[in-house]
This record gives C-alpha cells, structure tokens and sequence, in this order.
C-alpha cells in the first residue's frame, strides 16, 4: 500500500442555495495518477478548486500530508505543493514564459527588485523537465497552444510540488499534443508526483490513469481500480443508470424529397466555394478538422460574415441573408459553437432567452406589450421537452450546468419553430446524459420535418445520428457519403486530413 | 439535478436586495430629520423633488445606456445645449410650444449621431460621447456668446414653475416618466431587447435581434429625454444656463449605479435609478439643511457612491 498524500472527508460547498459537493471524501496515493469523472455539474471542478485555493469549502477537513490545509489563495497552495492546470489557459502573452512560470510570487525578489539573472536561472533548470529550457525567455504569444498547456503545468511545477490537478487538459489539445502530455504525466508521476485527473474524455483515462472517482450531483458514487472496470461501468455510475447514448433510430419519415436547404458554389472569408442541399427530414453531418470551413460556411449562410459569391436557396428560392436577423425571419436557426459567448445571457432567466428570437411576436397586437403568460406557458413546455433541468423558468441561466446551458441554446430555436436548424458542436464538454438528450431530439425534429445540419469534429457522434456526411477541408466540401451506411471511422477520416 | 434552496430566508434575502437601496434613502431621511429639525417637512421634500426632477430624468436615459451595456457623457452638454438654443428662439419668436418640440428634436438627433458612430461606425461609446459632449459644450457657448438666456414669457416657464394641487410639475413629469420608462423596460419588447443586448451582446445578435438598431434607438431616446430635461430647468430657472449640465454626465452614471444598475449592462431597474436619484438629493438637501458647506455634498456623494458599489460587489462575491 503506497502512503496518502491527501485524504478529504466530509466536503460540502453550495453556491447560493445550488449544492455543488455534498459530503465529498476523496483519497490520493503519492504517484498515483487519480481520475475525477462525472456530468457536468457533478462538483469535479469544483472540488479541485477548493483543493487548490480558488473557492473555500464550507464545512469538511482536507489532510494533506497528514496536516489539516484550508489555503485562501492559489499561490498559497502552490507554495504548500499543490497546483493546479485550469481547463482554460490564462497566461500574459507579452510576459516571457519565465515570467508567466513565476508570475505572483517572483522567486529572489528583494525590497521589490526582481533578480532577473536568477529567476531565469530557476526557470531553465524548471523547463528542463520538458526539455524548454531554451523557450524560457520567449514570450508565450508566440509559442502554440500545446507549449502554453505547458508553461501553465510548469507553473504548477515551481514549487516542490507533490500534487497537480489537471482541469479537463486535453479538450484543446490535439492528438499528438495528447500524446505527448501523457508521456509528460508519467513522468511527472515517475518522480513521485501525484495527479489529479479530470476529463470528459472516458477512453483516454484507460491509458493514463490508476484509479478513478465517480462523481454525481456532488457525490461521490464510488471509486475504483480502472483495471477493473469497464467504459460501460464508467458511464452507467456517472448516470446511474445503463444508457444508450446514440439510442435507437426509430424515424417514421426520415428523409423527404422537399429541400429546405440549398447552397450554391458558396464563397466567403474560409470558404471556397460549397454546394450541397438538406432536405426535410433530414440529418446531415458536416465534419473535418477545426479550420477546416465548416463553422465559417454555417456562419456565411446565417449571414453572419458577407458572401463573397453563391447562392442560398430556401424552400427553392433564391434568398439574400444579409444578417442573423434576415436569417431567423425565414425560419434559419443556429446553435452557435461556444454556448457562453454567443449561444445564452448567461445573467437572464431560462425563460427570456427561450423567447428572444421570438419575443416581438409575443407583442402582436398588443402594442409592444409581451404576453409575459404565454411566455411562461412557452418557456416550460420546451423545459419539459428538452429535460431541461432547472429549478424553473426564472432561474438564471448562469447557474445552470454546461449541458442544460446547451439546451437552452437549443430550446430557443424549436420555440421559435424554425425550418432548418444549423448546430454547431452541439455536444462539446457536455456531459453524456445532456448528449443522448440532444441525440433524441435532433432525431425527433428531423421526424417533425425539419431540416438538420449538425458540424461536429466527433467523429462517432456523426457516424451515428446523421443520414448523410459531408467531409470539409480547405474550405470545400472533399467528399460526400449519400449513405451513411457500415462507415468506419478511418474512411471518414481519410478524407478530412487529405 | 440542481437542488435550490428556495426556502423563505432566501426570499427575504431577494427582496431585500431589491430594496435595499430604499432602507439607505429611509435612513438617510431619519437621520437628517434627527439632525435639522427643518428636514422633515412638505416643504422641504417638495424642494428635495424639484432639485433632483432634471436629473432624474436625464437618469432614465443615461440608465437605457447603462442596461444596454453602454453609457452616454454627453447627456449634460445635450441638455445646456437645447435649453439655451430654446431659450433663444422662444426670446426672438416665442412660439413657445413649437420651439419646446423642435430643442427636443435637436437632442434627439444628437443622439441619433451618437447612436450612428457607436453602433455602425463601431467608434467607442467613452470616445464618442466624450466628443460629442466637448462638442455643445463648446456648441452652448457659440449660441449664447457665454452668457445665460433669460425667458420670463408664462408659457416657457408654465412647465417649471406650475403647481397641481400643491405639488410642483416638474416632479409629477418626474414621477410619470419614471413610470412610463419602468413599464417600457419592464414589459415591451423594446425593453426585452435592451436587457438582452446588455447581457450578451453577441448572443442577442445570432438570436436575430436587430443589436445596432435597438442601441442607435437607445441613443435617440437619451439624447430627447437630456434635451427635455435642459428646457424643463430652463423653464424653473426662468433663464438657460451655459454650464447647467456640466455635473450631469458623472452624476448621472453614478446614481444609477447607486440605484443598482450593472455598469456592465443588463442587470437593474428604474426603480433602483429612481431611489438612487433620491438619495443624492436627499444628501444634498440634509448637509445644507445642518450648516455643513456646500462642497462637503460631492465628497459625501462620492463616498455614498463607492460605498454602496463596494457592498454590492461583496454581496454578489
């Protein structure tokens, strides 16, 4: 038995009245590398954020190396050895990486001087760990997304640093970065160190981690030996019940020979010339790789950025979308890619952002005066359609989990009844309860007619819900599959990389 | 699942955010009233009313700023500005009535220039406004030659010096604008609108809201209200003076903000603007009322005014 480097019993934290862990215990063994999984909202940030000084727990002990720790800062906890890898990355870009790595606590700085000779010093026999010690004075704009990842664990690493939790780290990160922070984290764990490990992503934890902790509405529902567990396992203890994610296809319809959708030789800033068409009824998949022209083109029919050429046809007739607001009129609808910048207001109720597309036609007739009872009766029939949980139709959008966040972003647009709905990565860091919901409705509202086109850069979510792929890169569409019938994934994935 | 506390402690703790503003107003009157014995009387509230009627109203624009995300200094130099170009035509013309309408037109497209430059020129609204107001400032000063215009016709100083049934117009227009703009915001679609793009922008925009057309409106609406506001003291004063608006823009954001009113857009109300209008009245009125000078009230209205903000943030931390 490897000794304890933490022990946490008995945590709780609510944020205003919303219980984020409840009576949370949670154990780590030096070099053991400790998986945190569970939904979105299940309380696994939020228990790493209070291990590491950015929250304060309200009751329960945390035992770190057998002492009792409550650290009121970031700083503080990375002194005492604990660091932290945020899911979002926050560097100064102008600031070297020596500076980032030091940044709020300066090493031999005297009355206010720093010793730039030593903090340099310090900071190349840091990154040599990685093997960036010539990096050490460049500054972190320049450096790629994959080095900052790292300049932010290096970070973590100032100290004598006996335990790192990492905060979703491979969700900007692309395979060969992956591959090569898990060699980073055996190597980390090779000295000793202990990690923390929080993910979305259930294959990769089988190839990194030791063990693994369940986590569900901020409890802690069991911990395991991942040798002995299978994925299945994972996901039926993170939603307490066995799920079929993609679920049956059981459409009556399915496809139609309407189109409701057509798109001609499309031309705009990305996008080089795309045609395809979506039928009524139908589910059609655009994937490729980010950059590849898919959020552009979307972006372009909405019209979001100005057509440098094409045409865009609805129900067979040519049509100019000069904005979002031509877009919505004749029946356009978009669940944007990032749901917090463009998808919700976050600091209006569930009910106001269901409406907004919508919400002149709630004063027809009344002299601009809203229906505020229709609303209502309209907000928490799509709460209910959507299983959208929420303690009701006025509650804040901001203190709903990322999942119900989405379906929010989503339920404005089956409220507002529009023909054709664009979604845009529908299912990104979501948890997969809110997914198979997601997957439920896109084939229900095919059912009802309308036409989907869903981008998304997983693969298996694509191979599974929709009729008909079209393959971006470069701005073009390289390939279409009519049907989507016993694909595999590398076919698909052939075409995307060229 | 999401467990809410919705027990009767929290919403105890809603409303009393919502008035707690009020409570400071309340004991702000209690303490003056402890304090002069002069305070606490008809007279003196129906004085406190007629200080604060001008800016209050131009409190209601700077808030359609504010809730939309943005914010307007030139709402003082809009005001001097039309009540002294009113001012004098009314000397040369008189056709009272016709010139009261045609100062507000001029706010109102001050403001529709604002609204042009900030929405589709994208020039930031600190820069624009900041321009702008330098502009009538300079504007107010051309059309006078530098010296106040003095009108003593009935019909121009009917709207600032007429009382019914003993209260003082100028805080009945108050009153009835502030509900006339509460019921806007609070159940239009313009005033969904409003809270909308205050609170994401983007998200109103991919929502198909017309963003740039609602904020230009907005710009309209603050410009007319500050020009209304400028002819309306004009008309108490008897005479336009060319610095009246000068404390307007700061002052303005700042009762609001007391009130309430999120300087980051989308969160607060007219009621919160309202009462954040009175306390600063209420100080003003209370510090003369127990002999302190004068320029004591815009020390203690910036340490209301901090203060206030600082417990707001404590509370929401």
């Amino acid at each position: 038995m490897q000794d304890l480097v933490l022990k946490s019993q008995g945590i709780n934290k609510s944020f205003g009245g919303v219980h984020a862990l409840t009576d949370m215990g949670f154990e780590l063994r030096s070099g053991e590398v400790h998986a945190l999984v569970g939904e979105n909202g299940a309380g696994k940030s939020t228990y790493i954020k209070i291990l590491s000084g950015v929250y304060h727990k309200d009751s329960g002990s945390n035992a770190y190396n057998g002492a009792n720790v409550d650290f009121r800062t970031t700083i503080e906890a990375r002194k005492a050895g604990i660091g932290m890898v945020p899911q979002i990355i926050e560097l100064a870009p102008m600031l070297t990486v020596a500076e980032n790595i030091y940044m709020g606590g300066y090493p031999s700085a005297k009355n206010g001087i720093v010793n730039w000779k030593e903090l340099y010093r310090k900071a190349e026999e840091t990154a040599s760990i990685f093997g960036m010690e010539a990096l050490v004075r460049e500054p972190v704009g320049k450096l790629g997304a994959g080095y900052r990842q790292l300049v932010e664990i290096l970070k973590a690493l100032t100290y004598d640093t006996r335990i790192i939790a990492f905060d979703e780290p491979t969700a900007a990160l692309s395979e060969d970065e992956t591959r090569r922070l898990f060699e980073l984290i055996r190597k980390l764990k090779a000295k000793g160190i202990s990690i923390i490990y929080v993910s979305h992503r259930l294959d990769e934890l089988f190839e990194i981690a030791d063990r693994i902790t369940v986590l569900k509405d901020g409890r802690v529902m069991g911990t395991r030996d991942i040798a002995a567990v299978t994925k299945d396992d994972i996901v039926s203890l993170m939603v307490g019940r066995d799920l079929n994610l993609y679920g049956e296809d059981s459409r009556k319809r399915g496809k139609t020979d309407e189109v409701a959708l057509e798109v001609r030789d499309l031309k705009a800033t990305g996008v080089h010339g795309v045609s395809f068409s979506v039928h009524k009824g139908e589910i059609v998949g655009c994937f490729g790789m980010v950059g590849s022209g898919r959020t552009e083109t979307m972006m372009a029919i909405f019209g979001d950025s100005p057509l440098h050429g094409g045409e865009v046809l609805l129900k067979g007739r040519s049509v100019k979308i000069k904005s979002p607001f031509h877009a919505v009129r004749m029946g356009l609808g978009l669940v944007p890619e990032n749901r917090i910048a463009q998808g919700v207001i976050l600091i209006a109720p569930v009910k106001n952002n269901i409406t907004l597309p919508f919400v002149g036609k709630l004063a027809r007739k009344r002299g601009g005066f809203l229906d505020l009872r229709k609303e209502r009766a309209i907000a928490r029939q799509y709460i209910k359609a959507l299983n959208l949980k929420t303690p009701d139709e006025d509650t804040q959008v901001s203190d709903l989990s990322g999942g119900n966040q989405q379906k929010v972003s989503i339920a404005k647009w089956l409220a507002t009844r529009s023909d054709v709905i664009i979604f845009d990565e529908p299912t990104h860091g979501i948890d997969v309860g809110a997914k198979a919901d997601i997957y439920r409705l896109l084939r229900e509202l095919s059912d009802e007619g309308k036409g989907i086109i869903l981008v998304s850069s997983e693969l298996p979510e694509v191979l599974n819900v929709c009729d008909r792929i079209l393959v971006f890169r470069d701005g073009k569409i390289v390939h279409e599959f009519t049907e989507n019938r016993g694909l595999n994934e590398a076919e698909v994935v052939r075409f995307a990389l060229g | 699942m999401i467990e809410t506390v919705k027990d009767s402690k929290s919403m105890f703790t809603k409303v009393l955010n919502q008035v707690r503003m009020l409570l400071v107003l309340i004991g702000l009157v209690a303490v003056f009233s402890l304090l002069s014995p002069h305070f606490l009387n008809a007279g003196n509230f129906s004085a406190i009313g007629l200080t604060i009627s001008v800016i209050g109203i131009v409190c209601i624009g700077q808030s359609l700023a504010l809730l939309t995300g943005s914010f307007d200094l030139s709402v003082g130099s809009i005001a001097g500005f039309s009540g002294i170009v009113v001012a004098q035509l009314t000397r040369a013309y008189g056709m009272y009535p016709l010139v009261l309408v045609l100062g507000i037109a001029i706010g109102a497209f001050i403001g529709l220039l604002n609204g042009l430059l900030i929405a589709k020129a994208k020039v930031n609204a600190l820069i624009t406004t900041l321009g702008m107001m330098t502009i009538f400032e300079g504007g107010t000063f051309l059309a006078s030659r530098g010296f106040a215009v003095g009108v003593n016709t009935p019909e121009f100083r009917f709207l600032g010096t007429t009382h019914v049934f003993g209260v003082p117009l100028p805080i009945l227009i108050l009153v009835f604008l502030y509900v006339v703009f509460y019921l806007i915001l609070r159940f239009t679609v313009f005033g969904r609108y409003v809270y909308s793009i205050g609170g994401n922008p983007e998200a109103a925009r991919l929502s198909g809201i017309n963003v740039d057309r609602i904020r230009i409106l907005v710009f309209v609406i603050i410009g007319a209200l500050a020009a209304f506001g400028g002819c309306l003291l004009a008309s108490r004063l008897g005479s336009a003076q060319t610095t009246a608006g000068n404390m307007y823009p700061l002052n303005s954001i700042g009762a609001c903000v007391l009130g309430g009113i999120a300087i980051t857009g989308g969160v607060g109300n007219l009621f919160g603007a309202l009462i954040g209008v009175a306390i600063i009245g209420v100080l003003k009125s209370g510090l003369i009322m127990i002999n302190m000078p004068s320029y004591y009230q815009w020390v203690a209205n910036g340490i209301v005014l901090i203060l206030a903000v600082y417990l707001d943030t404590r509370r929401r931390r």
